[in-house]
């Protein structure tokens, strides 16, 4: 038989669930501030990594939208009289073709002189400014004779709003600046929309007109060409034709490739890095959900009265968990809109964050901007109200099992979990984790490996630690309460932390996944650290660095040219010039960056990292061309071994190179070859290098020489080497942004949650309150057993989180870290880092379970018993 | 389109001989001279020392089974610096080269257009030596001795047409002294250059069919460097290819007050080639049935019927042109016109021939084709 | 312990209508009435729990209403202790650690907090259960554990909230034996709130409770036979 009495889930809305909300709206707001917070981390992250991958399409595409096929030389450019053959290869084949000359520029600061920091350097677009306007009149929509006016000048430059705001330029402004290594002046000419249609333009970026451009850089070769197939019914038989044409006839020389491709890459050379970044997101997700279950299980225990009336009314205890779950449902709607909200404006912050580190790990990219797609309003309400049923299942159940009241007159306590109480359940699953270590990653494809089993071990440690922690709380309480000072108030907190509530319990598991995130994340970054200056200590011997002002990785298009560096190499006080230049190939199928160096200053001057090898060189087989140094990334991704030949399609034809020995290279994580410069110059023709470094004779002063070389060559950059060192280390705490800012959501809702158990459990004890102030209590003697009693979680939380990890650090260097990226780390506890980690957020911890006591008490007014 | 206008403009003028016009005009561009010899087939090509200059191919094509298209491609040149500040360059900016491309296809009911602007450089040129000129996939070539002549033609990916032109009657070029006269002003005169009958075939592809056909072309060549006369506000000029082998070019150019200007004209052109110039008082174009535009709002007089004494026996022929298809505007910022294939029917409604008739500033202002 | 005047009201219902009574040393006097005669609003204000609207409450020479919070609260820890109809022990706490609470919050020292609870536990008769959690023991030993948790601190004054209502009569009578016995053995006066005519037999004087107003003792016919 049916309940005699039940009640609708809107009439319980209407008569409960909203009232309630609304009396106490300042624990809904911070509810749903949690709930949001917890949700929009995820969403913003989600759409930061869509953001960045999005950067990894060309700044060309905002320009006139998506290219069907990307023309590109490995090395020197294509030549300007490829565009006729291009054409003429195309036949009649309706295609437009779009040459374009890629290059950074950095403004050289009006007031020194110098060229400014990394962050003045933008984005140059040569581009036939005739053929944009034609294709999209929005660019420029001045008038027919303006813009001629504009082609004819050949100093002229485009750029965008954001660009001309930071330069402090307008319209008719002349701008020094520093191209392909020299100081050029430009004037500007116009400022870009911040649309073409719809598509917002990268705000990082400048454009003129390829004709004035080539001439500016005394150049006849471009970047790449851009091939699009216009709309229509033939588009797809004519994109397929076009590729085999061009494959065809220049596939051999140079490489042909659709944006596709490159997204692909982009996506697959950071997906390691993305799903490490959802995962930490996740984590901040999973301590949400303690919060969400502990502040919903705080409403069950305040609502008791209401439950018990309800269930005297004849409503049975699976009614009950019903509409208990209706509530948590309203609000895991609400929870997704705020969600939304909160993950939309996190992401335009979070966006930045992740591009910066992309930028610095991989490679330049178009800024982009955060877009909310239809999917993650969906993900976020399904967030929302999964992680809010999920979160009030165990407070739903306890509501339907709620005793009589008398019973709670009666001074006994509210019954914990009893998931909690079998701490072996936990011990069991950190041990299933354990062996799950054993299990070999993922390999979606070629080359990447994603740690599957390390993720599994990682949230197993995360739950099972969960469960044995908050499990042996008790025993922590039962060893505080005996080891107490004879004080009132430290023995009662003790003895509460003996028998923990719900309450106790859900913050303890909040402030344990937050501890563990936070330290192995700085477990993680600290041996990062260590290990990166280690190599840098090691690599960086010379004694200047040399690189064009705009330099910023091997894509910038910025580089030195030959006859500068010759000009360099001449100055009596420098006894040698090394020189470094990259180039693109592809290993095994897999993208990688091979890199050339003069061998004949190695071991002598120069230093490898070793962590296999090197081989005698001499014991190079005969039918191979060179010998090779891979890094650690290289080998893991390709499979490759030390001793072994690899080929290599080379302008110049195949080589074979012979892997002589493996060493430490954090500097790209797709891979690389060192080969002798000789080698790499008489394969790829080129004369331009990426950096260059100086050894000088040692009576020279580095700090003259590197004022006499600024001056001499005012495009370069010219660093010593402990600012390149400064560099080098602020790139990689950059790279570390997102992480460090996900530590802190973490530590800030585990803190946040702390504040609210601890405010629960105030509210709900009322009664012992009274009972307290007649026993003779003082409200600061309670305040201090609130603050004892949040210490003691603190404390439990601190010392299992720390616990946590020291082997998630270890999963995330040894497994994750490593099938990721292929990094080697050594092992450095940041055993100072902890220490402040510990005493900030038990001096935090109490300051707020004190503060929370405090302002609750100061409010509170005695009842009578 | 920006000088097409001057085509119309440039009509003819019965000739009043005043002093010969300066070689240059006041920017340096040549002018055209009466009487000048013209080295053929270099003339068909390029002709860079002018401001503007155009190549205007229509045609009517067929396939064997009845299925009729109507084609334009127009191919313009305008000089953007007097001669001797232009250079060659990959990425120049002495020439602009503007190129419209249209298919009609009644069948379908669809009418088809697009537009490019270029640079002169490595996409878009027109050779000085011999007729070549392109604009990225779209070219107009002939053989060295003008025998033939070769088209490509593409609307974005939706249809291509690639024809071979062999002209069937001689070459004319227009005016008395071998200029055409566009106006008072000395210096408003072209070279104005038809093959009136061009035997046309090829294959037109539509989607992902592929139609052999055949038809005939009008190609029209002007070479000139002055202005359109600002009193005028439009134009509707007709090419009509009868079937007895004669043609007639009739143009008639608007004025703001609504009245013809006293430049339009009419000329027959008689099977060997030989023409006769009719004034504006000698033929009557009147308007009959409108069209209104769904996209630009214009409202063209679609359906005109011309009257005319012939030449031959001096009676009076009446031309009711008939479009093949209401909707064959091109609607371009800035550069509106109606450009059309039709039938063209006497009096008592029988077809005898075909005609390519042409709107122009029914759309708002033409600034965009001056 | 003297009240004058005591007038409470809580919105325009009057309570306390005017209470006077005082309440000599080892006196033992229990206030009765039916419900909502305002004996417990009178109980919560002695307790300092509510604070009256008028009138005066001396106790050992100070006025209660003068005081501040703090001297309240040392009053309450020294002098005036409270037994409640649901005992309210503190849970998280055994039977020893809740006998023994207010002798740490005065600070005495463990050696004198041993001695004093193993006696009043044994006075109870609770030295057995003295390891035990309130939620371990039955409604007689935790009204046991409350009279000694009141009377640790040998104060001046128990007050007594309807200390036998949630016992059946054979716990009851087993409670009020104590309760008088320990007053009398501690020399403390002790206030009771009961509509329990067994209660009110332990007690020296019967105050009875109507409308708010106390008529001094009551006529004796009520009062049974002490023996």
């Amino acid at each position: 038989m049916r309940s005699p009495t039940t009640i609708s889930i809107p009439t319980f809305w209407r008569l409960f669930s909203l009232r309630h909300a609304r009396t106490e709206w300042m624990q809904t707001v911070l509810l749903l501030l949690i709930l949001g917070l917890g949700v929009g981390t995820f969403l913003s992250i989600r759409m930061a990594n869509r953001a960045a991958v999005e950067g990894f399409q060309l700044f060309t595409e905002s320009l006139k939208g998506p290219s069907d096929w990307i023309i590109e030389a490995p090395t020197n450019g294509i030549p300007v009289e490829a565009l006729p053959r291009i054409r003429e290869q195309l036949g009649s084949l309706p295609v437009q073709i779009f040459p374009v000359v890629e290059r950074n520029l950095t403004r050289v600061l009006p007031s020194t002189g110098d060229p400014g920091g990394a962050g003045s350097t933008i984005r140059l677009l040569g581009v036939d400014l005739v053929q944009i306007r034609s294709v999209a009149s929005s660019v420029d929509n001045g008038s027919m004779d303006d813009f001629w006016s504009i082609i004819d000048d050949p100093d002229h430059l485009l750029v965008s709003r954001e660009v001309a705001d930071r330069w402090q330029v307008s319209t008719g402004d002349p701008v020094s600046l520093v191209l392909n290594g020299r100081k050029v002046s430009f004037t500007i000419r116009g400022i870009l929309p911040e649309f073409r249609d719809s598509v917002p333009l990268p705000a990082n970026l400048a454009i003129a007109d390829l004709g004035a451009l080539l001439q500016r850089l005394d150049r006849a070769t471009l970047e790449r060409i851009e091939v699009i197939v216009p709309e229509g019914a033939g588009r797809e038989a004519t994109v397929e034709r076009v590729g085999s044409l061009l494959q065809e006839a220049f596939g051999s020389r140079w490489s042909v490739t659709s944006p596709t491709d490159k997204e692909v890459d982009g996506a697959a050379m950071t997906a390691a890095f993305r799903l490490n970044l959802t995962v930490l997101s996740l984590i901040a997700l999973l301590v949400g959900l303690y919060l969400i279950a502990q502040t919903l299980d705080a409403t069950v225990s305040r609502r008791r009265t209401e439950i018990a009336s309800l269930r005297s009314l004849g409503l049975a205890p699976r009614d009950i968990q019903r509409l208990w779950l209706s509530e948590a449902l309203l609000y895991g709607v609400a929870a997704g809109i705020v969600g939304l909200l909160m993950g939309y404006a996190m992401a335009t912050i979070t966006v930045e964050a992740v591009t910066t580190t992309v930028r610095a790990l991989y490679r330049d990219t178009a800024q982009t901007a955060a877009t909310l797609r239809f999917s993650d309003g969906l993900l976020a309400f399904a967030l929302g109200i999964g992680g809010s049923l999920v979160a009030a299942w165990l407070p739903a159940r306890d509501a339907a099992s709620t005793p009589p009241a008398q019973f709670l007159r009666l001074g006994k306590r509210i019954p914990p979990f009893p998931v909690f109480q079998h701490p072996w359940i936990g011990l069991a699953a950190i041990a299933l984790g354990a062996l799950l270590l054993f299990l070999p990653p993922w390999q979606p494809r070629p080359g990447t490996t994603v740690p599957v089993m390390g993720y599994a071990t990682a949230f197993l440690w995360l739950t099972g630690g969960t469960l044995a922690t908050v499990g042996s709380l008790r025993w922590l309480g039962r060893i505080l309460h005996r080891t107490a000072p004879d004080s009132a108030p430290a023995r009662l907190a003790a003895s509460r932390l003996r028998q923990p509530t719900s309450r106790h319990q859900l913050a303890l598991s909040g402030f344990f996944v937050a501890i563990g995130m936070a330290a192995s994340m700085a477990f993680l970054i600290n041996s990062f650290q260590h290990t990166v200056t280690a190599w840098l200590e090691q690599r960086l011997q010379a004694d200047l660095f040399l690189s064009s002002a705009g330099f910023q990785g091997a894509d910038s298009g910025q580089r030195m040219p030959g006859i500068v560096l010759d000009r360099i190499e001449k100055d009596p006080e420098i006894l040698e010039l090394d020189r470094y230049r990259s180039v693109e190939v592809r290993v095994n199928g897999s993208r990688t960056t091979l890199g050339g160096s003069r061998f004949d200053l190695l071991g002598d001057r120069q230093r490898l990292l070793w962590i296999n090898g090197p081989l005698d060189p001499d014991s190079r087989p005969p039918d191979t061309d060179a010998i090779a140094y891979a890094n650690e990334n290289l080998i893991r991704r390709t499979g490759l071994a030390v001793g072994e030949a690899v080929r290599l399609t080379t302008p110049s034809g195949p080589v074979v190179l012979w892997i002589g020995g493996v060493h430490a290279d954090y500097a790209r994580d797709n891979g690389s070859l060192l080969v002798d410069l000789g080698n790499l110059e008489s394969w790829y023709q080129f004369s331009e290098y990426d950096t260059a470094g100086a050894f000088l004779s040692e009576t020279a002063d580095p700090a003259i020489v590197q004022a006499r070389l600024r001056e001499a060559h005012p495009g370069l950059a010219v660093r010593q080497n402990g600012e390149l060192m400064d560099a080098a280390l602020f790139i990689f705490n950059q790279t570390f942004a997102v992480t460090r800012a996900l530590q802190l959501i973490g530590l800030v809702v585990a803190l946040a949650g702390l504040a609210l158990s601890l405010l629960s459990l105030l509210r709900e004890s009322g009664r012992e309150l009274s009972l307290q102030r007649t026993l003779g209590m003082s409200r600061r003697e309670i305040a201090l057993t609130t603050a004892l009693e949040g210490m003691g979680i603190a404390l439990a939380g601190l010392l299992s989180g720390i616990l946590l990890s020291i082997g998630l650090g270890l999963v995330l260097i040894y497994v994750i870290n490593r099938q990721s990226f292929g990094w080697t780390l050594q092992l450095a506890f940041p055993w100072t880092d902890i220490l402040l980690l510990a005493s900030g957020v038990l001096g935090l911890g109490l300051l707020i379970a004190y503060a929370t006591g405090w302002l609750y008490l100061r409010k509170w007014k005695a009842a009578p018993l | 389109m920006k000088s097409s206008l001057t085509l119309f403009l440039a009509a003819f003028t019965p000739a009043i001989f005043h002093a010969a016009p300066p070689a240059f005009n006041a920017e340096g561009y040549r002018i055209p001279q009466p009487g000048a010899t013209l080295e053929f087939p270099r003339a068909h090509a390029s002709h860079p020392d002018f401001r503007i200059e155009w190549w205007y191919l229509t045609g009517h094509l067929f396939t064997a089974g009845g299925r009729r298209f109507g084609y334009q491609a127009t191919f313009f040149r305008s000089a953007l610096k007097p001669p001797e500040e232009q250079d060659a360059s990959a990425f120049g900016n002495s020439q602009l080269y503007m190129t419209h491309m249209a298919l009609t296809h009644p069948e379908d009911e669809t009418f088809l257009f697009e537009q490019r602007l270029a640079r002169d450089g490595w996409d878009a040129t027109a050779r000085t030596d011999r007729l070549e000129v392109r604009n990225g996939n779209w070219s107009l070539t002939a053989d060295p001795l003008f025998s033939s002549l070769q088209l490509n033609a593409s609307i974005r990916s939706e249809a291509a047409w690639d024809l071979v032109l062999i002209p069937e009657k001689p070459l004319i070029r227009f005016g008395p002294d071998g200029t055409s006269r566009k106006g008072p002003s000395e210096e408003a005169r072209s070279y104005y250059l038809s093959f009136t009958r061009l035997r046309t075939s090829g294959t037109v592809e539509v989607g992902d069919r592929s139609f052999t056909v055949e038809g005939a072309s009008w190609m029209d060549h002007e070479i000139a460097s002055n202005q359109l006369d600002p009193e005028l506000v439009g134009w509707d000029w007709i090419a009509i290819q009868l079937e007895d082998g004669w043609e007639i070019k009739a143009y008639l150019l608007r004025r703001e007050d609504g009245t013809p200007s006293e430049y339009s004209a009419l000329i027959w052109i008689d099977p060997e080639g030989k023409t006769t110039y009719r004034g504006i008082e000698d033929f009557q174009w009147e308007k009959s049935r409108f069209w209104t535009s769904p996209h630009s709002g214009g409202r063209y007089p679609v359906a005109p019927i011309i009257r005319a004494l012939h030449p031959v026996d001096g009676r009076e022929r009446v031309f009711r042109f008939e479009p093949v298809l209401k909707d064959q505007e091109l609607d371009l910022p800035g550069s509106t016109y109606w450009e059309g294939a039709g039938d063209i029917l006497n009096e008592a409604g029988e077809s005898i021939g075909r005609a390519y008739l042409e709107m122009v500033g029914y759309a708002g202002p033409i600034e965009g084709l001056r | 312990m003297r009240i004058e005047g005591l007038r409470k009201a809580y919105g325009s219902q009057t309570v306390l209508k005017g209470v006077d009574f005082e309440l000599g040393e080892r006196e033992r006097v229990a206030i009765m009435g039916p419900s909502g005669s305002g004996k417990s609003t009178l109980l919560n204000c002695l307790a300092g729990l509510e604070n009256p609207d008028a009138g005066l409450i001396r106790f050992m020479g100070q006025d209660l209403g003068t005081l501040g919070e703090a001297a309240v609260t040392a009053l309450r820890r020294q002098s005036l202790t409270s037994i409640f109809q649901f005992f309210h022990l503190l849970p998280t706490l055994n039977a020893r650690e809740n006998v023994e609470f207010p002798l740490l919050l005065r600070r005495d020292s463990r050696d004198e907090r041993m001695a004093k609870v193993a006696a009043l536990l044994e006075e109870v008769g609770l030295t057995q259960r003295a390891g035990a959690l309130p939620s371990e023991l039955s409604g007689g030993e935790m009204q046991r554990l409350a009279i000694a948790r009141a009377l640790i601190t040998e104060p001046a004054l128990v007050l007594a909230d309807e200390p036998t209502g949630s016992l059946d009569s054979r716990n009851g009578a087993r409670i009020l034996d104590l309760l008088r016995e320990l007053t009398e053995r501690h020399q403390t006066s002790l206030l009771m709130v009961t509509h329990d005519i067994e209660a009110s037999s332990i007690c020296t004087r019967i105050l009875q409770m109507r409308d708010g107003l106390l008529l001094e003792d009551a006529p004796q016919l009520l009062r049974p036979d002490p023996a």
